[in-house]
C-alpha cells in the first residue's frame, strides 16, 4: 500500500499555496503514519474478505475539520464521505471478490479553516 | 428474487427500513436511494453536487443505485436484481452511520434482562433480510418492538 499526504496553507483572500509538504511511503502492514499529520489504514484479513479502512488525523485537524473522502475500486467510485468527523468505512466481501486483483484507492481532504490536508492511499485488493 | 412476483420489492424493504431507522440519526437527516442515470445527471445534482463522478468509466450509460445519507453517498450493487441483499447492504450502511453519530453500538436488545446484544442486518436462512445476533433475530420493520437502545 502507498499512503501520501500533503498539507496546504491557503492565506485568506489569496489562492497561493504558502506551504506544501508531502511524503510517500510504501508500507507492508496496511497502515502508515504520515509524519505529523495523521495516519491511514486499509486492512483485509485475507483473500475475498471485507476491507476496513480509515483516516485519522492529529488533534489539530480533528477538532474542527470537514472531511471529504472518495473510494474507488478499479477506477469505479464506490463510496463517498462528506462529514465533520474522520472518515472510515468498509468494502464488502461481495465487492472484494468482484474487484480482486484490482486497485483500491482512497483519496480525500480534511479542511480546517484555511488549512487543507490532502490524503490518499492505494492498495491491491486481495 | 425478482422471479417471484409476490416477493417484496426494494421499495417494500425501504419502507420497513424507514420504520427501523425512524428514531435514529439516519432517520433525522433522512436517507434516500436513487437510481442514477448518467444521461440525466441534472436530476440529482441538487442533492449530490458531484453526481457525475458516480458514472462508471468505460460504461458511461450504466445506471447505478446510490444511497444518500446526509452528505454521504455510497453505491448499492445489483439493487434491482436482488432487493433482499440490497436491503441488507443499505441497512448495514445506515447502521454504520447511526453508530458513528451515536458513538456507540446500535441497535442492541437486552436478552434475559442481562446482556445487551448488538444486532446486524443479515439474510436469514429463507433469504429474507433480518436483524440478527447471538441467536436473536427480528424481521426488518419490527426493530422497535425489541430495541433496548
Amino acid at each position: 500500500m502507498v499512503v501520501a499526504c500533503a498539507r496546504q496553507h491557503r492565506r485568506r483572500g489569496a489562492d497561493t499555496k504558502a506551504q506544501v509538504a508531502s511524503r510517500n511511503h510504501a508500507v507492508r502492514d496496511g497502515s502508515r503514519s504520515c509524519a505529523s499529520h495523521g495516519s491511514a489504514y486499509v486492512r483485509q484479513a485475507g483473500k475475498n474478505l471485507p476491507i476496513q479502512w480509515g483516516v485519522y488525523v492529529v488533534p489539530k485537524y480533528k477538532i474542527v475539520s470537514h472531511f471529504v473522502a472518495k473510494v474507488y475500486a478499479d477506477g469505479v467510485k464506490i463510496d463517498g464521505k462528506n462529514q465533520d468527523y474522520e472518515p472510515h468505512g468498509s468494502v464488502s466481501a461481495d465487492r472484494t471478490r468482484k474487484y480482486s486483483g484490482k486497485i483500491l484507492e482512497i483519496t480525500g481532504t480534511a479542511v480546517n479553516g484555511d488549512d487543507t490536508l490532502s490524503f490518499s492511499a492505494k492498495c491491491i485488493i486481495a | 428474487m425478482m422471479d417471484d412476483p409476490s416477493a417484496p420489492t426494494l421499495d417494500d424493504w425501504l419502507s420497513l427500513l424507514q420504520r427501523d431507522f425512524e428514531a435514529t440519526p439516519a432517520g433525522s437527516v433522512g436517507f434516500q436511494l436513487i437510481r442514477f442515470d448518467p444521461a440525466n445527471p441534472q436530476e440529482y445534482r441538487h442533492i449530490i453536487p458531484d453526481i457525475e463522478s458516480w458514472a462508471i468509466p468505460g460504461s458511461p450509460t450504466e445506471n447505478r443505485f446510490l444511497l444518500r445519507v446526509a452528505r454521504n453517498v455510497t453505491s448499492i450493487d445489483d439493487a434491482d436484481q436482488d432487493p433482499a441483499k440490497a436491503a441488507v447492504d443499505i441497512a448495514s450502511y445506515l447502521q454504520d452511520f447511526v453508530m458513528d453519530e451515536l458513538n456507540r453500538p446500535w441497535p442492541s436488545i437486552r436478552v434475559n434482562n442481562d446482556v445487551d446484544v448488538v444486532l446486524e442486518p443479515r439474510l436469514d436462512d429463507s433469504g429474507a433480510p433480518s436483524w440478527a445476533g447471538k441467536g436473536m433475530a427480528c424481521h426488518f420493520g419490527e426493530l422497535d418492538r425489541y430495541l433496548t437502545t
